[in-house]
C-alpha cells in the first residue's frame, strides 16, 4: 500500500468527481430537454389560443358585419352639413 | 514427471497462445467488419433509431389591410381519412362515417375496397363532426388537421387577395403573386428521441428558424374599401351593369386604397362562383375609355402649345364630318366652344379637332407618356397593358379619335395613375399595392417609398387642367358629384363596346365611367369608377359612376379625418345661419326648388314640373314616388314622360332628358 503514490489517489478522486459532473450535468440537460419540449407544447397551445381569438377579432370586426348591426340600431352616415366644424 | 508437465506446459501454453491469437484475430476481424465494412451502414441504421426528424409544415403567412387588420389567414381544419386496409366491419362503419359526415354510404364503400393505406373521406369536416368521428374510435379512421386559408371579411377585397389550393399554393391574386413570401419553406429539425418516442431537444433548435412564410402588408384601408365596395355593389345592382369597379388612389403616393369588383365572390368557398367572378377587372380588362380620354389628351395639346384654355374650336352644332366619318356629340346644340367648355360639356367633335391638331408620332408619345400602352407594375396579378395601335396601324383619323377615347384601350390602373398626376400637380407615381413584407421575426425584408417615375406635365398646364375637370363637375356632365363641403374636379366618360366578331360598335351597349378627386386644390384622394353595360336607369358614366364616386368621397373623406377648408366652412356657416336646422336639401335646392319642394308637399301624388332642374334636383323631386328612373343625356332637364300635373297613381316609370345650358 505504502508504494501507492500521493498523486495517484489524487487523480482517482478526480476522475470520480469529473465523471460525477459529466453524468450529473448529462442528466440534467436530458431532464431540460424535456421541460422544454414541455414547455413548447404548452406554448403552441397559447399561440394557437392567440391566433384564434386574433382571427375572432378580425371576423368580428368585418365592417359589413359592423355595418348590418349598426344599421339594425338605427345608426347612419351623417348626411353632408350635418358635420359641423367648431373652429376656436 | 516433472518433465512431462514442463513439456505439456509449453504445450499447452502454445496452445492458448494460438487461441488467443485466433481469437483476437477473429475479434480484430469482426471490429474490422464492423467498422470499415458495414461501418457506413450500420452507423446510419443506429442514427435512424435514436435520431429522428421532425418535420415543421411552415405556417402560410397573413396578408394585412394598411392598419394591420388580417384579411387572410390559415387555420388548421380537421379532415376525416382512413385507412382502409386496417378497417374491419367495413358496411357497419361505412353506415356510421356516411351519416357522421354527410358523404354518401357508396361512396364511402368505394373508398375503404380500395387496396390503399390512406384516403381521405371528406377534406374538410366541422369541429364537432372531427369529434363525433373520433369518440366513435373506429379502427382505421385518422383524424387530419391540415391548414386551410380563411378570409374573415368574407368578400371584401376578394379580387385582388385571390385564393389558395388545398394543396396550400397560391391560386389567384396576390395569393398567388406572392406565393414564394407566404408559404415559407418546409425545413426538418434533427431531434434524439428515447425509447418512449419522446422527443429530447438537445441541439438543433437553430434549424427551426426562417421556415414560416412572410406576412404582407398592403396599402388597402379597410373602411375605404368596405365604402368603395358597398356603393359599387349598390349602384351596379340598381344600373344592372354586367360588370364594374373602381380604384381609390392617394395621388400623392401612388398607393391604391381601395379596389373593388363586382360581381364579388367569397374566397372562403371560392369554387362554388364561376370563373369571370374571380377576375380583377380593374387591372386586367381593358375597355375603350370614352371621354375620360380628354383630359389627357387636352394635356398635352396644352403642353405642345397645340391649344389654350380659351382658344375657340367650333363644335359644328354636334355633327363633324372628317375623311368620310361623322363625329357626334349627344347634344346638337353645340356651337364655337373653348377648350374649357369642350371638356366641361365633353364634346367629341371639338376634343376630335384638338386630336387633328397633333402629329401622329406626338400623339402616339404622348400616350406613351401617360402610361398607355405600358404594364403599370402595381403589384398586382394580370395587369393589361391597354391597346395603344402601332403608329404604323393609325387611320388618318385616328388622332381625332383616340383624342376622346376611342380606337384606344386602357386598363383602370392606367386611368388612375394619369388621373393621380393630373391631381398631384404632373407627376406621374408609381402604383403600389403592397406596404410592406415582414418576415415571421418582424425583420420588414421590403417596404414600399412613393415613386416619382417622371414628371409630366408642368404646374401651369396642370392648374389648367385641373380647372377644366373643376367646370365638368360644377356644371357640366358631372354634376351628379356635387359635394357640399368639398370641390371635386371630374371627367365623365361613356365609351361605346366593339362587337368582337363584326368589329363595329354595338349601339346600345356602353362602357360608363367617371373619374375625379378631391379636394381641388390640395387633392387627397383620386377614384376611379368604371361600369360595363349598364342597362337600367342610364348608360352614361355621369349618372350611373359619379353617384358612387361621390357617395365614397363622402364617406373616405370623413374616414381620413380630412375635414373642409375655410370656404366650406363659411358655407355652412351661413347656411346655419338661414336655417337652424341644417338639412341637406336645403343647401342643396335653389330659391326656385324650395318653393317647387312646399308646394309639392301640399299637392303629393301630383307629378311636379322639373323643367331646368339638375339631374340630382330632379330625382329628390321625385324620389318618394319609387319610379323606375331613365336618364338621358345631361345638364338640366327639358323633357319629361309624365306630364307636370299628372296624378301619379298608377305610374311607374319615367324618362327624364337632360342638356347642358345654352
Amino acid at each position: 500500500m505504502s508504494k501507492i503514490k500521493p498523486y495517484f489517489i489524487v487523480a482517482i478522486i478526480t476522475f470520480t468527481i469529473l465523471g460525477m459532473f459529466y453524468v450529473w450535468t448529462t442528466m440534467e440537460s436530458i431532464k431540460l430537454g424535456y421541460d422544454i419540449n414541455k414547455l413548447n407544447i404548452i406554448k403552441s397551445k397559447i399561440e394557437r389560443k392567440h391566433k384564434e381569438l386574433l382571427i375572432k377579432k378580425a371576423a368580428l370586426s368585418s365592417p359589413s358585419r359592423i355595418y348590418k348591426i349598426a344599421k339594425k340600431m338605427g345608426f347612419i352616415y351623417p348626411k353632408e352639413g350635418e358635420i359641423i366644424m367648431v373652429h376656436d | 514427471m516433472i518433465k512431462l508437465w514442463k513439456t505439456t506446459l509449453k504445450l499447452r501454453m502454445l496452445i492458448g497462445f494460438i487461441a488467443v491469437a485466433i481469437f483476437g484475430g477473429l475479434l480484430v476481424i469482426r471490429a474490422f467488419n464492423l467498422q470499415i465494412i458495414e461501418g457506413k451502414r450500420l452507423r446510419m441504421l443506429a442514427r435512424r433509431q435514436f435520431h429522428t426528424e421532425v418535420y415543421f409544415t411552415p405556417k402560410r403567412g397573413n396578408i394585412y389591410s394598411s392598419n394591420g387588420s388580417i384579411l387572410a389567414t390559415s387555420v388548421d381544419i380537421p379532415g376525416v381519412a382512413v385507412d382502409p386496409l386496417m378497417m374491419r366491419h367495413k358496411l357497419k362503419n361505412a353506415e356510421k362515417l356516411s351519416r357522421l359526415t354527410g358523404i354518401s354510404f357508396q361512396k364511402i364503400i368505394r373508398i375503404l375496397n380500395l387496396n390503399i393505406q390512406f384516403a381521405w373521406i371528406k377534406r374538410r369536416v366541422s369541429g364537432s363532426i372531427a369529434k363525433n368521428v373520433e369518440k366513435q374510435g373506429i379502427s382505421g379512421v385518422i383524424i387530419v388537421k391540415q391548414p386551410v386559408r380563411y378570409y374573415p371579411n368574407g368578400s371584401l377585397l376578394a379580387h385582388v387577395l385571390g385564393f389558395v389550393g388545398i394543396n396550400d399554393n397560391g391560386l389567384s391574386g396576390i395569393e398567388y403573386k406572392y406565393n414564394k413570401y407566404l408559404r415559407g419553406s418546409r425545413h426538418a429539425l434533427r431531434v434524439l428521441h428515447d425509447g418512449f418516442g419522446q422527443y429530447i431537444f438537445i441541439k438543433g433548435f437553430g434549424l427551426r428558424k426562417a421556415t414560416h412564410g412572410d406576412n404582407i402588408y398592403l396599402t388597402i384601408n379597410k373602411q375605404l374599401q368596405f365604402v368603395t365596395q358597398y356603393y359599387l355593389d349598390k349602384e351596379a345592382k340598381a344600373a344592372d351593369s354586367r360588370g364594374a369597379f373602381a380604384i381609390l388612389m392617394d395621388p400623392n403616393t401612388g398607393a391604391i386604397l381601395a379596389m373593388a369588383d363586382y360581381p364579388r365572390f367569397n374566397p372562403n368557398y371560392y369554387w362554388k362562383y364561376p370563373a369571370r367572378y374571380w377576375r380583377n377587372r380593374a387591372v386586367t380588362d381593358d375597355f375603350e375609355p370614352g371621354s375620360t380620354m380628354k383630359p389627357f389628351v387636352v394635356s398635352a395639346a396644352l403642353m405642345e402649345g397645340l391649344i389654350k384654355p380659351n382658344t375657340i374650336i367650333n363644335c359644328h352644332h354636334g355633327a363633324y364630318s372628317i375623311d368620310g366619318i361623322t363625329v357626334h356629340d349627344v347634344e346638337n346644340w353645340f356651337g364655337r366652344f373653348s377648350v374649357n367648355q369642350i371638356v366641361e360639356y365633353s364634346s367629341n367633335v371639338g376634343e376630335c379637332q384638338i386630336g387633328m391638331r397633333f402629329k401622329k408620332a406626338e400623339l402616339y408619345r404622348w400616350f406613351g407618356l401617360w402610361g398607355f400602352g405600358h404594364t403599370p407594375h402595381a403589384g398586382l396579378l394580370g395587369e393589361a397593358n391597354g391597346i395603344v395601335r402601332p403608329l404604323n396601324k393609325w387611320s388618318e383619323i385616328g388622332p381625332c379619335e383616340m383624342a376622346f377615347g376611342q380606337g384606344i384601350s386602357v386598363t383602370g390602373l392606367q386611368e388612375i395613375v394619369g388621373l393621380s398626376a393630373i391631381a398631384n400637380g404632373g407627376r406621374i407615381m408609381k402604383p403600389h399595392i403592397i406596404k410592406k413584407i415582414v418576415n415571421p421575426y418582424g425583420k420588414v425584408v421590403y417596404k414600399a417609398k412613393p415613386d416619382v417615375l417622371k414628371r409630366i406635365i408642368t404646374p401651369r398646364v396642370d392648374k389648367e387642367v385641373k380647372y377644366m375637370m373643376r367646370l365638368v363637375v360644377k356644371g357640366g356632365t358631372g354634376q351628379y358629384c356635387k359635394l357640399i363641403d368639398f370641390r371635386v374636379s371630374g371627367k365623365t366618360g361613356t365609351g361605346q363596346i366593339a362587337d368582337p366578331k363584326t368589329g363595329k360598335y354595338y349601339n346600345n351597349l356602353y362602357t360608363a365611367s367617371f373619374m375625379a378627386f378631391v379636394p381641388y386644390r390640395h387633392p387627397k384622394l383620386a377614384m376611379i369608377v368604371v361600369q360595363e353595360k349598364p342597362r337600367k336607369i342610364s348608360y352614361y358614366g355621369g349618372a350611373v359612376s359619379a353617384p358612387v364616386v361621390r357617395e365614397v368621397f363622402k364617406r373616405a373623406l370623413n374616414i381620413l379625418n380630412i375635414y373642409p377648408g375655410e370656404r366650406a366652412y363659411r358655407k355652412q356657416l351661413k347656411s346655419n345661419n338661414s336655417n337652424n336646422n341644417i338639412n341637406i336639401n336645403n343647401i342643396a335646392l335653389t330659391k326656385h326648388n324650395k318653393k317647387k319642394l312646399s308646394v309639392l308637399k301640399d299637392y303629393s301624388g301630383i307629378m311636379p314640373d322639373l323643367t331646368g332642374d339638375t339631374i340630382s334636383v330632379a330625382l329628390k323631386l321625385i324620389r318618394k314616388y319609387n319610379l323606375q328612373i331613365k336618364i338621358k343625356g345631361s345638364g338640366y332637364l327639358y323633357y319629361q314622360s309624365i306630364k307636370p300635373g299628372s296624378n301619379m297613381s298608377g305610374k311607374k316609370n319615367i324618362i327624364l332628358e337632360f342638356k347642358p345650358l345654352t
